[in-house]
């Protein structure tokens, strides 16, 4: 059992979505997409194993938490207001594309 | 939904990987948690957002369908919330998921009393199931 925080709730604290994710995919040097990366929960627990990682949410609040809470200095990692739909990128560009609970 | 996984294939490599990480609705028990383990008060009704499950699953099985990708993996794991009280878990509940989840009146009460006999020892879980499907771009 956890010990108890002062923090509200914790979420995941055993990192098994991280841990799934890894095992399913090799993420060094690779480029990545997260769509719906949203307060950057999942991100800025991997965001220091690829090449790059472009996180995509259409929520500026979320989008300002993430960037709040990214750990510095993160140069590859750029996070951008957008609707999967309709992704500002050139074709073939990333190796990985995450659907972050967006579908 | 298929059209985000259309645009998707287009930004992806050659042989490049699409995960499609996301809760599922499946119901799950609100847990108490002590020091001698963990014990259900009953199940908390994650339906009402279980049409979004269906859309995502048409949506995957279309674009595989049409021969955009090829599934390789699907699997499920726990992803658990805790909180330090019961009432705690309920606001919560109530600010960020009250649209997409149900908690039983029973269900509450249940665990307001067995918190209630455990006392500071005592915090909340629930472990909500996740997907992670994997598919390959073709």
């Amino acid at each position: 059992m956890t010990n108890k925080t002062s923090i509200k709730y914790l979420r995941d604290p055993e990192n098994n979505e991280l841990k799934h994710l890894e095992a399913a995919y090799q993420l060094s040097g690779k480029s990545v997409l997260e769509i719906g990366c949203g307060n950057g929960f999942l991100t800025r627990q991997y965001a220091h194993i690829p090449r790059r990682v472009i996180g995509i949410d259409p929520n500026s609040d979320e989008l300002h938490k993430a960037t709040t809470s990214l750990p510095a200095p993160l140069s590859k990692t750029f996070l951008i207001q957008g609707m999967g739909e309709a992704l500002p990128f050139p074709s073939q560009t990333f190796n990985l594309v995450i659907f972050a609970s967006s579908l | 939904m298929v059209h985000a996984l259309e645009e998707a294939w287009r930004v992806l490599v050659s042989r490049g990987i699409l995960v499609d990480l996301r809760p599922l609705c499946i119901d799950i028990p609100l847990e108490i948690l002590s020091p001698a383990g963990s014990e259900s008060a009953g199940l908390v009704d994650m339906s009402p957002d279980i049409d979004k499950d269906i859309a995502a699953e048409a949506a995957t099985q279309a674009v595989v369908r049409d021969g955009y990708y090829k599934e390789l993996k699907r699997e499920t794991f726990d992803f658990a919330y805790y909180w330090n009280t019961v009432r705690e878990f309920k606001a919560d509940l109530d600010e960020r998921w009250k649209d997409e989840v149900i908690l039983p009146a029973d269900v509450l009460k249940r665990a307001l009393a067995m918190y209630k006999k455990l006392g500071d020892t005592a915090r909340v879980r629930i472990r909500i199931r996740m997907l992670l499907a994997k598919f390959a771009k073709l």
